[in-house]
């Protein structure tokens, strides 16, 4: 049974759609991110959920009931804004006490699920702090804290780590998603940034201009991108292309090398250009001496334009016949990562090619 | 560092700073001076005893005190109705019609454009005949007079408000504040108006000023001198010495005021104690 329903969202400012056929259906404790580049209408449906805009078509169902044209008070949904937004009259502990007071919950027991709260974001010591006292990332906590202090049966949160140092980001991602299971709350998460998505959530929403590009978990999104948007947006991708050999066949010639695709190009014409995508994890570098082995993988000769070692990961740009790739591998201490220079042979599984636009 | 380096520069600005403080210290002086000639010869508080005691009659307390408990209670009511009235209208207008800011810009300055007479007028004529004949009572005048003042004050009341307004995030904390369950009088009593300290604070002060000393409304509506503003002016009419005693009492009391407000505004964010323990 699906605990909260977005179906058929559309939201214009105007004659701008903001967001436009957001469908959605989430169970009971699912963290779901809204991944997107600006203005990809993540947080205006954020803010449906929420209630503070009215959506011009379509229903949100919350745990059975039609809640769409409830007002933003009666919806028990908490939100997390990036601006922390403490009420900077009150202290931490009243901040939190806010709406636990709103609901009339007796002194004794607000103080009660106040302490807790305060344990829950280890910062039982600042309670009598006034919000100006606090760090960016001890604010955010508290704000954390505010919003899941009445139970609410949805948390929202808006970018809630983009005001935050990276370091502090990291260590926050992992705090709030410990919290969130350790209380099984619904969760939805707006973000931009593709890293903070993937290691949060069960599921990713991937948006653009409004629409719903594909909806899946952080495995499939990366591995089975719906379009060339998700497999451009989420993680890097190489594009490669080359004249197909034969009609409807599934080998492609590139400079003077055939690679062979994991699909039948069917109905595609021989000579055609076809492109398809490798992730730069995809493919392994070896040195040329090497005789290409393994008869079931595809090699390319690539010259080495640039080396990044980044510990335990080697970054590469290297250049395959005038197209520029990126290429990850792990650092291997009894091989030092080739020169700047150096011609590589770069072998990678026809099952890696993603043939998300065939042109 | 270079007016100070600069000889004519300083003293040039000291010599303007010398000229505005005289300019108003100087009349204070010899009002001051002025009020302790009451006795022919001898300095004496003569002036003032006559203030603080005088009785319009066998059976009533002096009238300064009357008068200024009446004006005072009048300048609460105002202080109140007009927050009351301006602070829920400048926030939604902030909120969510910003399309009606520069209306509401407009409209605030109105009354600056509008002579008291006008206004006094205006309402003498409205509000004594029924339907709405608010003077037939004294509450009804004196409500008929606390909206005449808040009308008046509102380009302070406004002006402060919205600049309060807008140091803070009244959109973020108004929606952190709904969606934790607060309807819309919780947000602008709870969450708004705490925020909003200082603005209300020096718009109460002006509001008071403003209605303690008014005249024309106050001689309109009640023309039994019952008013503050209406004591003076009698007071100025009949009376020699006791007017200028009467200015320095009303400057003493202005700064009272001022001082005390201070001292509010400030102990206030001193002890502000958590109510959840
Ligand atoms: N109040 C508004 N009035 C008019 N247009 C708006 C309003 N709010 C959002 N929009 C427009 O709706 C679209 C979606 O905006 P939204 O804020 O949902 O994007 P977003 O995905 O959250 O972007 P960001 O990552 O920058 O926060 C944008 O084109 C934006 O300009
Ligand atoms: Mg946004």
């Amino acid at each position: 049974m699906d605990f909260l329903i977005l179906n058929d969202l559309r939201k214009l400012y105007g004659s701008a759609v903001a967001v436009e056929q957001f469908d959605l259906r989430m169970s009971r404790g699912e963290f779901v991110s809204f991944l997107g580049p600006s203005g990809s209408g993540k947080t205006t449906t954020m803010r449906m959920v929420a209630g503070f805009e009215n959506p011009d078509r379509g229903t949100i169902v919350l745990d059975g009931m039609d809640i769409t044209n409830l007002q933003p008070n009666k919806r028990k949904v908490g939100m997390v804004f990036q601006s922390y937004a403490l009420f900077p009259h009150l202290t931490v502990r009243d901040n939190i006490g806010f709406g636990l007071m709103l609901s009339k919950m007796p002194k004794a027991e607000i103080g009660k699920r106040v302490d807790e709260m305060l344990g829950l974001i280890q910062m039982t010591e600042l309670g009598q702090r006034f919000p100006s006292q606090l760090s960016g990332g001890q604010q955010q906590r508290v704000a954390l804290a505010r919003a899941i202090a009445p139970r609410p049966q949805v948390l929202l949160l808006d970018e809630p780590l983009s005001a935050l140092d990276a370091k502090i980001r990291v260590g926050l991602r992992a705090e709030i998603r410990a919290i969130q299971q350790a209380l099984g709350i619904t969760t939805i998460y707006v973000t931009h940034d593709q890293e903070e998505a993937m290691s949060l959530s069960d599921r990713v929403v991937v948006m653009s201009h409004g629409r719903v590009e594909q909806v899946g978990t952080p495995y499939a999104i990366y591995n089975t991108p719906a379009t060339t948007f998700v497999a451009g947006f989420v993680g890097t991708l190489n594009v490669l292309q080359g004249t197909l050999t034969q009609t409807g066949g599934d080998t492609l010639r590139i400079g003077s090398t055939n690679v062979r695709l994991a699909t039948k190009m069917e109905g595609r014409k021989a000579d055609s250009l076809i492109k398809f995508q490798l992730r730069p994890e995809a493919i392994t570098p070896h040195p040329v001496t090497d005789l290409p082995g393994n008869p079931a993988l595809n090699y390319l000769n690539a010259r080495v334009e640039g080396v990044t070692f980044l510990g335990a990961v080697v970054r590469m740009r290297v250049n395959v016949n005038d197209s520029p790739l990126s290429v990850d591998t792990f650092n291997n201490p009894r091989m030092p990562p080739p020169q700047k220079g150096d011609t590589v042979q770069l072998a990678f599984d026809p099952g890696a090619c993603m043939s998300v636009a065939a042109v | 560092m270079s007016s100070k380096n600069n000889p004519i520069t300083y003293w040039v600005a000291v010599a303007i700073v010398t000229i505005c403080a005289l300019y108003l210290i100087v009349p204070l002086l010899t009002q001051f001076d002025f009020s302790l000639r009451m006795k022919r010869d001898v300095l004496s508080l003569d002036a003032y005893v006559s203030v603080f005691t005088t009785k319009p009659n066998a059976v009533d307390p002096p009238k300064f005190y009357t008068s200024l408990l009446f004006s005072a209670g009048m300048a609460v009511l105002t202080i109140a109705f007009s927050l009351l009235v301006i602070v829920p209208t400048t926030f939604w207008v902030n909120y969510r019609l910003p399309k009606f800011k520069p209306v509401m810009d407009l409209f605030s300055v109105m009354p600056f454009a509008i002579p008291g007479i006008v206004l006094a007028f205006g309402y003498l004529r409205t509000y004594t005949s029924p339907p709405l004949a608010l003077t037939n009572t004294d509450a009804g005048t004196a409500f008929l007079l606390v909206g005449g003042y808040t009308v008046g004050v509102m380009p302070y009341v406004y002006r402060s408000v919205d600049t309060g307004l807008r140091a803070i995030d009244i959109r973020t904390l108004t929606e952190a504040a709904r969606s934790l369950g607060a309807g819309w009088a919780t947000v602008i009593w709870k969450v708004i108006m705490p925020n909003l300290r200082a603005a209300v604070i020096s718009a109460s002060l002006i509001t008071f000023a403003v209605a303690v000393g008014e005249y024309t409304l106050a001689n309109f509506l009640f023309p039994d001198e019952r008013a503050f503003g209406s004591y003076i002016a009698a007071i100025g009419r009949n009376r020699i010495f006791e007017p200028a005693a009467l200015t320095i009492i009303s400057y003493l009391l202005v700064w009272a005021c001022v001082l005390a407000v201070q001292r509010i505004g400030r102990g206030s964010t001193q002890t502000q104690t958590a109510v959840i323990r």
